[in-house]
């Protein structure tokens, strides 16, 4: 978080997301800051979107219209280096404890730091 | 039907061109079924009004004030008025918060023409098959495009996952593949000398079994047997893996489970069945030999005599060949089901079962292929 810490820059920006499966719209014209420091919290009923909005953010959905921006670089113009780059930055923990559960807890704290196979 | 002093009872009489509906009991959710019928059955009956009389209620849920209400509303779209009577107040306020509340079911939708059904049911089978062979092809064709990568660059490959898959697939599947096909070399050579006894021609049970085992059953036993103790595997293990969100959690973090998972998978299989096929040849000729030096007397030397004489060592490559290709199509299955178990434990199940189907399908479809080629070569 280098370059984070620096300046006041957001960590995370969310400009004008839309997402949606088919015909069916998640969300639509959101907007999200996180600076640097902040802790964020999202809470909602169930079925919300909370979810998709967290996997928007990481890649693992394609947004249909809006711009993501993770430390100052806007993830959907990344070459496949930079995006790798980036991923090995930050870290997910889905609600059902998804670690990968063929490793052991040593194992999956030493996963990101790349020595390590799942 | 006995009435029990708890029940929901029901009367009616008519009273001056008043239809007068008595209601007596407990109007419960445990009671009140008894009376469903009887209450749609009530019809006007020249009666210009009605009264349900709720004096001798004992007690009155939601069940039984919807009862009251659905009654209320029939006997008014038949032209009568209704009004309620009896009982406490809170009563008609219960009947009044479930008409309130009431939310009407949208009728069935109508059956379709039985041909139409057929049709319809017809039409999305073939769509979905057709789908999932486009699908499978091109999962296919990734597989191969990463296998080539990890090959142009091999320190990509996962060696320990690789060794792993090695040991699950191939080491721990030698028991059951020996077993099988010693067994399946016991009855060819007892089934061949049975009818080739009748010619006379018992010594020619060698080349059956020779053939038979190297050419067909060597392979195809093998490749049966693998895909329902690994292919299967594969699927769950993956499957179970996206059930929990973890393929999610390695994209996230940068890790190409194509690479991390299937990869180490497939190059398993594709090194593993061969030598397993190599392993079922040996035994599959190995209980050849005992049933017929049993059953016909011929000793282990005199087999291996005719064996070298009548079997080309062709028949043994057209066998090993096609090893590669069902470890290939085997472990494809497999990984391709996996990825396609949705976020339930059910969906696993379901998968691993299809996965199976369609390895052992398509390796026998695979099979008659290269029956077909061989034969137009001539091996």
């Amino acid at each position: 978080m280098a370059a984070a810490q620096q300046s006041d820059s957001p960590v995370i920006e969310v400009h004008g997301l839309r997402t949606q499966f088919g015909a069916q719209v998640i969300h639509d014209g959101l907007d999200l800051t996180v600076r640097p420091g902040e802790v964020m919290g999202i809470v909602g009923g169930s079925g919300s979107g909370k979810s998709v909005l967290l996997r928007t953010i990481i890649g693992l959905i394609r947004p249909a219209v809006g711009r993501i921006v993770v430390l100052g670089q806007d993830m959907a113009t990344l070459r496949p280096a930079q995006k790798r780059d980036m991923q090995q930055r930050w870290g997910v923990l889905f609600q059902d404890g998804a670690l990968f559960s063929s490793l052991t807890v040593r194992q999956n704290i030493k996963v990101p730091c790349g020595n390590t196979r799942v | 039907m006995t009435q029990k002093p708890g029940d929901a009872r029901l009367t009616s009489r008519m009273e001056s061109g008043c239809l007068v509906i008595g209601l007596a009991g407990r109007w419960i959710t445990q009671a009140v079924a008894g009376q469903d019928v009887a209450l749609t059955r009530l019809t006007a009956n020249g009666a210009k009004r009605a009264r349900i009389d709720m004096s001798d209620v004992e007690e009155l849920d939601t069940a039984g004030a919807w009862l009251v209400h659905r009654t209320r509303k029939d006997l008014s779209s038949q032209g009568l008025e209704v009004e309620l009577s009896g009982g406490p107040a809170a009563y008609r306020d219960l009947v009044a918060t479930v008409r309130d509340h009431e939310v009407s079911c949208p009728p069935p939708p109508p059956p379709d023409n039985a041909l139409v059904a057929l049709l319809l049911r017809v039409g999305r089978a073939s769509h979905e098959v057709f789908a999932e062979a486009v699908n499978m092809v091109n999962f296919l064709g990734l597989t191969v495009v990463v296998l080539l990568r990890s090959l142009i660059r091999p320190g990509r490959i996962r060696f320990t996952a690789l060794i792993s898959q090695m040991e699950q697939t191939g080491l721990n599947a030698l028991p059951i593949v020996g077993l099988i096909s010693f067994l399946i070399g016991v009855v060819l050579a007892y089934q061949g000398a049975d009818q080739l006894a009748r010619f006379g021609a018992q010594i020619f049970t060698v080349n059956l079994v020779g053939m038979g085992v190297l050419r067909e059953m060597g392979i195809m036993l093998t490749a049966i047997i693998v895909a329902g103790r690994s292919g299967s595997a594969f699927t769950a293990q993956i499957g179970t893996m996206k059930v929990n969100e973890e393929i999610d959690a390695m994209r996230t973090i940068g890790l190409d489970p194509m690479e991390v998972l299937v990869i180490p998978r497939v190059m398993a299989l594709i090194l593993v069945l061969p030598l397993l096929t190599f392993y079922a040849d040996i035994m599959g000729l190995l209980g050849g030999a005992v049933m017929i030096n049993w059953t016909l007397d011929i000793s282990f030397f005199q087999f291996a005599r005719q064996f070298n004489a009548s079997v080309p060592v062709w028949s043994f490559w057209v066998g090993l060949i096609k090893a590669p290709v069902f470890a290939l199509i085997i472990a494809m299955v497999g990984c391709y089901e996996g990825f396609k178990v949705s976020v339930s434990a059910e969906s696993v199940g379901r998968r691993t079962t299809a996965s199976v189907v369609e390895a052992i399908f398509l390796v026998i479809v695979l099979d008659a292929v290269f029956s077909i080629i061989f034969a137009v070569l001539g091996v």
